[in-house]
């Protein structure tokens, strides 16, 4: 009897044993910085730059130019006058990264785009030191800006960090809704990579 | 008549609201000393009916004063679920609970819902639910050993770069604990477990201790 009523207890310990076996986790291991994180690399493979998707997305890429982003909620029914200097589809976005190499240096990089800031910018952080994860050098900037005049929208921000790049630098730009100094995204681009050629 | 008319007024009311009070000697007392009299025989029907309704209706498991149902927990767990940057620090709550069924087997289930730490934003919401199933070592006296194989899913909830996001987790692993009866009924336990979980195509190691209190 004993044994005819333990059959049913043991096919049940068996079917919460395999039941765990098979929802064991596989893949990577979760303990690194960037673990899961999506790339981009250039052709040449010059650099590389990682990003987190969800919620980022690799709108397109051509050369050393990739332009990522992570839309705002809502930004279908939203109609921004952009102007003509800057594209209106960056707008519809909360964060908005492009990727380019530039011939200057990583100082003279940041100091061109903040010759480019638009009508009644201020600076949020002015030009200094950066460093990424892996040792590279370079320079970095944060201004505030309005899109529309400071009583119609809220502030929108760019973040421009130039590092030593063999051609120059490379420039990674950053506008977003949100600070850009926050952690989240200093750790994101602290975790680009620039190789030698 | 006029006399326990008042008293079956009020004893009337006690039944419907503590029927199964009736069940219990000492009360048994109460209630014919109340009335005037000396016996169970003697009480009005209706009452006496709902004595024996009361007597029935009390629980068939309990026996010697030892519960042999199912057993209802609530408990704290804690554990790291990995963010990468030296945090993931889970402390949850959990409402759960397991079927002793008075043999080896143990089978039990729980809720949990507690919040995970992240380095670079706001924490996290973490919800899961866990199966668990395995051996349970009877006859120790207040000590219950038990060795259970562990099923787990659910989903953690939080914001990166400021956009809601929810990855789901599942996983699966053993857990080894102990309960130890305090008083009567009354238990308190701990748990210690190894699940290997997914989340977000990544694969975490989780060390589970799990601490609860349940009757």
């Amino acid at each position: 009897m004993e044994r005819l009523q333990d059959r049913p207890m043991r096919a049940w310990l068996g079917a919460g044993l395999a039941l765990a076996m098979a929802t064991c986790g596989c893949g990577k291991s979760a303990d690194s910085h960037y673990a899961g994180w999506d790339v981009f690399e250039p052709e040449d493979g010059s650099f590389l730059v990682r990003y987190r998707n969800p919620p980022w997305h690799l709108v397109s890429k051509a050369g050393d130019r990739a332009v990522l982003e992570i839309k705002r909620q809502g930004s279908g029914f939203v109609d921004i006058d952009a102007g003509d200097v800057l594209s209106a589809g960056r707008f519809d976005t909360k964060y908005y990264f492009t990727t380019r190499i530039v011939s200057a240096s990583p100082s003279d990089c940041v100091t061109d785009m903040l010759a480019l800031m638009p009508e009644g910018a201020t600076i949020k952080a002015a030009s200094a030191d950066f460093e990424t994860s892996s040792g590279v050098l370079g320079r970095d900037a944060t201004y505030r800006y309005y899109v529309d005049g400071p009583e119609m929208t809220a502030p929108r921000y760019t973040r421009v960090v130039c590092l030593t790049h063999p051609n120059g630098s490379l420039e990674l730009v950053v506008d977003s809704i949100p600070d850009p100094l926050e952690r989240e995204m200093t750790e994101m681009l602290r975790g680009v990579e620039v190789k030698a050629p | 008549m006029k006399r326990i008319a008042p008293a079956l007024v009020l004893l009337g009311l006690v039944a419907f609201v503590q029927a199964p009070a009736f069940a219990q000697g000492d009360d048994d007392a109460d209630v014919r000393t109340a009335l005037g009299v000396e016996s169970a025989d003697e009480l009005p029907p209706a009452l006496a009916s709902a004595q024996e309704a009361s007597a029935e209706d009390a629980p068939a498991e309990e026996d010697d004063g030892v519960w042999k149902g199912p057993h209802v927990e609530l408990g704290y767990s804690h554990f790291v679920l990995a963010d990468g940057y030296g945090a993931g620090s889970v402390n949850a709550g959990f409402f759960g609970g397991f079927l002793p069924l008075d043999t080896w087997l143990r089978i039990g289930l729980s809720a949990e819902m507690g919040s995970r730490s992240y380095t670079l934003g706001d924490n996290d919401l973490l919800v899961r639910g866990t199966l668990v199933a395995g051996y349970q070592h009877l006859g120790l006296d207040r000590f219950m050993p038990y060795a259970v194989a562990v099923a787990t899913m659910g989903a953690v909830v939080g914001k990166r770069f400021h956009s809601p996001l929810a990855e789901m987790l599942v996983g699966g692993g053993v857990e080894i604990g102990a309960d130890v009866s305090i008083e009567q009924n009354f238990y308190a336990g701990i748990g210690l477990s190894y699940i290997r979980a997914s989340m977000w195509n990544l694969a975490y190691d989780v060390f589970v201790f799990r601490f609860r209190i349940g009757l």
